[in-house]
């Protein structure tokens, strides 16, 4: 969990490094909204693998999840909001307490409750995508969906709007998925 | 064979018959004039009925029927809340609801974390030498000469821009995620009730 949280950390830095290069005494804003969104988007792309792993592993984990989101899109994204804003708030908190150590653990737990999340929600995307039905259990839609739901979140100029949909939906899907009784899929439904 | 005792076998085959219409008739059909007319009877009937359901599978449904069948349909999915119709299609205030909560839910997001920044990064619209300073400490941090072992504690004062958040600002963030939380738990709840 440490390398994870290492390697998703220097992708941040070095994207936003990157981001804002052009001028090294001061970022240009007009850059940071057009690029900034690579600073969100590319290390969630680096996490396609981790959740690949977890489809393998976990199916039935991320068919559930996936049902979640389907089922309760709004509940998801308000749960994933109120995540976020405590996940802010508790960063700031440990920031001030200079508790950086304490980071890492969580940091650890929201990657990996976050991988969970965001692969049930591209699941169910990659397979209206393809046209696949939601028995059908193909990593294929996974991949096609992921793709998709980075890329809105890289958005140029939108993306503070998409990215916090994107990683909201994803943190909040989970949770819903523990409350939520399982059902079985929509007929018809993608 | 109205009257008439049947011979032995008889009933035994019609029995088969009846049972297994597409099979293999019994040996003794082929030595009575009665069982073979009675099999040929049964395929008549066979090809009658799929003719018959070939013919209700192209046809289209009076228009009555299809009226009441989807009166039906929106009268479920409006006692359902309109998630789980058959077609899983919201009614239009619902789906309205809805893109409301959402477009709130994303606009607290932004505006909780614009207070949590610090101001000076906050303003970095007008100002941008406050992302050039956060950027500058993060190249810094990381062309530290311990950079190669990546010190998580190193280098996560430097990745987090939430220098110091107002506490006041850090509370009121604070109750709007408990808000955003408790209603997306009540919706959950509210479906799980159901």
């Amino acid at each position: 969990m440490r390398i994870a949280w290492r390697v998703t950390a220097v992708l941040s830095g070095l994207v936003t490094v990157a981001a804002a290069a052009p001028k090294s005494g001061g970022a240009d804003a007009f850059g940071l909204a057009l690029l900034g969104g690579f600073a969100v988007g590319l290390p969630l792309l680096a996490l396609l693998p981790l959740a690949l792993m977890v489809h393998a592993w976990r199916p039935a984990l991320v068919d559930r999840v996936a049902q979640a989101h389907a089922r309760r899109g709004t509940a998801s994204l308000l749960i994933g909001a109120g995540l976020l804003l405590a996940l802010v708030v508790l960063s700031g908190i440990l920031s001030k307490l200079h508790a950086g150590a304490l980071l890492v653990p969580l940091t650890a737990g929201t990657v990996g409750w976050l991988t969970v999340g965001l692969a049930g929600c591209s699941r169910r995307l990659g397979q209206r995508l393809s046209g696949q039905t939601p028995a059908a259990d193909r990593p294929g839609a996974l991949v096609i969906g992921w793709l998709v739901r980075c890329g809105a979140a890289a958005a140029p100029a939108v993306w503070p709007v998409t990215a916090v949909y994107v990683i909201g939906t994803a943190l909040g899907a989970p949770a819903v998925a523990l409350f939520l009784k399982s059902a079985a899929p929509e007929p018809g439904a993608g | 064979m109205t009257g008439a005792r049947e011979p032995d076998g008889c009933a035994d085959a019609r029995r088969a018959l009846l049972s297994n219409p597409g099979s293999v008739p019994p040996a003794h059909v082929a030595v009575c004039a009665d069982c073979a007319r009675f099999r040929k009877g049964l395929l008549r009937v066979d090809a009658a009925l799929e003719t018959a359901a070939l013919e209700a599978g192209k046809s289209r449904l009076p228009a009555e029927l299809r009226a009441r069948v989807l009166a039906a349909a929106g009268t479920g999915a409006a006692r359902t809340g309109g998630r789980s119709g058959p077609r899983g299609v919201s009614e239009p205030r619902g789906r309205l609801l809805e893109l409301m909560l959402r477009a709130g839910a994303v606009a607290a997001v932004l505006t909780g974390i614009a207070f949590a920044l610090p101001e000076a990064l906050w303003a970095a619209e007008l100002d941008a030498d406050a992302v050039g300073r956060w950027t500058g400490r993060i190249e810094q941090a990381l062309r530290a000469p311990d950079a190669v072992l990546l010190d998580t504690t190193h280098l996560s004062p430097a990745l987090l821009p939430l220098d110091v958040p107002p506490v006041e600002h850090a509370g009121a963030v604070g109750i709007v995620a408990l808000a955003l939380l408790s209603s997306g738990v009540g919706l959950v709840l509210r479906e799980r009730a159901r």
